[in-house]
């Protein structure tokens, strides 16, 4: 198993942690300027910090196709045909597909 | 119930449901006004914009719609998530297909099992367990798992012990700024695709979907020091094989 030092370690865990909260990294320099404390931490380290961000960073090149358009009909039929083949009674809402039906555009 | 090589907890398999147990939402019920209203408001996680929910429920309060008989409940959590779980599958298992069941069992497991959702609970964690787990069901029944050398003595026991890496060291500064988008792509998906699928796992569910560290124990049923080392494990492992792919391209790339 591959490991990082415990610099990188902790890196890692502070740019997880700042996306997790919805901010990156120039918002904890940003606001420790306000705060007057900046500089804040060394140069080393904000260094470590922006090879993580950057290194994390490649994994936006990631292919994110979007779901095909059918998938949340697809799925919902699947479920329908589960519940009227396995409920123990018929299918309460009717043998209509209802949870289709509700992503049908109202007339 | 342990159903998975890291003792997950998850909702019982198809196979497992006894009749009645789990069955279809009971016809006549629909939520009461009141009821929404006597139920605390968990703070919404600020990583969450594909479930902004436009009608003003929560994701708990659609599930415990649809256990109490409201369909549109379900449908409208399946529309809810299809993007971001469906980007969380193709990326874990880097088949749009296998990406596309999967993501049809998830909500199939979430139907059987809504009666055995804690409403003291988050949903979007459950549903994430669910995901999870029944991908890493498939890549272990169609044997998908990428060969790749290391693999052979990493399991999600090994998180104690290994090799240093130091990434200021390793890398580049500004890796990847001279690939083309195209090459980029390729790469950095044969580098995640090439990653142990644990390590593979928690990365994505912390990278993009931006769960904190304690969620991702539990989705993973892992303590947190788990999470971190394994977590830890991932970038390292990425990063190494990022370098290993890097120096291996042939000249002019």
């Amino acid at each position: 198993m591959l490991r990082l030092n415990d610099d990188d370690s902790r890196a890692v865990d502070t740019i997880l942690d700042l996306r997790a909260s919805g901010k990156k990294l120039a918002d904890r320099e940003v606001a420790a300027a306000d705060a007057g404390s900046a500089p804040t931490l060394p140069t080393d380290v904000q260094t470590r910090l922006k090879t993580v961000a950057s290194l994390l960073g490649l994994l936006e090149a990631l292919p994110a196709d979007d779901p095909p358009g059918n998938l949340v009909i697809r799925t919902l039929r699947a479920v329908e045909n589960h519940a009227q083949l396995h409920a123990p009674e018929p299918w309460p809402f009717g043998t209509s597909p209802d949870l289709i039906d509700d992503l049908r555009p109202q007339a | 119930m342990s159903l998975s090589p890291t003792n997950h907890r998850r909702p019982p398999d198809v196979a497992e449901q006894k009749s009645g147990l789990t069955g279809p939402p009971q016809p006549g019920i629909t939520p009461g006004g009141g009821k929404w209203a006597d139920r605390p408001q968990e703070p919404k996680h600020p990583a969450t914009p594909d479930t902004d929910a436009p009608d003003g429920l929560t994701d708990e309060q659609l599930i415990e719609s649809y256990r109490l008989g409201n369909k549109t409940g379900f449908s409208q959590l399946v529309e809810r998530y299809q993007r971001e779980l469906f980007h969380f599958l193709v990326r874990f298992l880097g088949d749009r297909s296998a990406a596309e069941d999967v993501f049809q069992e998830t909500f199939l497991q979430v139907h059987q099992s809504a009666s055995q959702f804690d409403s003291q609970r988050r949903f979007r964690p459950w549903l994430f367990t669910i995901a999870a787990n029944k991908a890493r069901d498939l890549m272990r029944s169609q044997a998908r798992r990428p060969t790749n050398p290391l693999q052979a003595s990493i399991s999600p026991g090994d998180e104690e012990s290994g090799q240093f890496i130091d990434l200021m060291r390793s890398l580049a500064a500004g890796p990847g700024e001279n690939l083309e988008k195209e090459e980029l792509q390729r790469i950095v998906q044969a580098t995640v695709m090439g990653m142990p699928e644990h390590l593979r796992e928690i990365l994505l569910l912390s990278y993009f979907h931006q769960f904190p560290y304690k969620q991702i124990g539990d989705i993973l049923s892992i303590p947190l020091g788990t999470v971190k080392s394994r977590l830890h494990a991932a970038v390292a492992h990425f990063a190494d094989r990022w370098r290993a792919l890097q120096e291996n391209k042939p000249q002019g790339q």
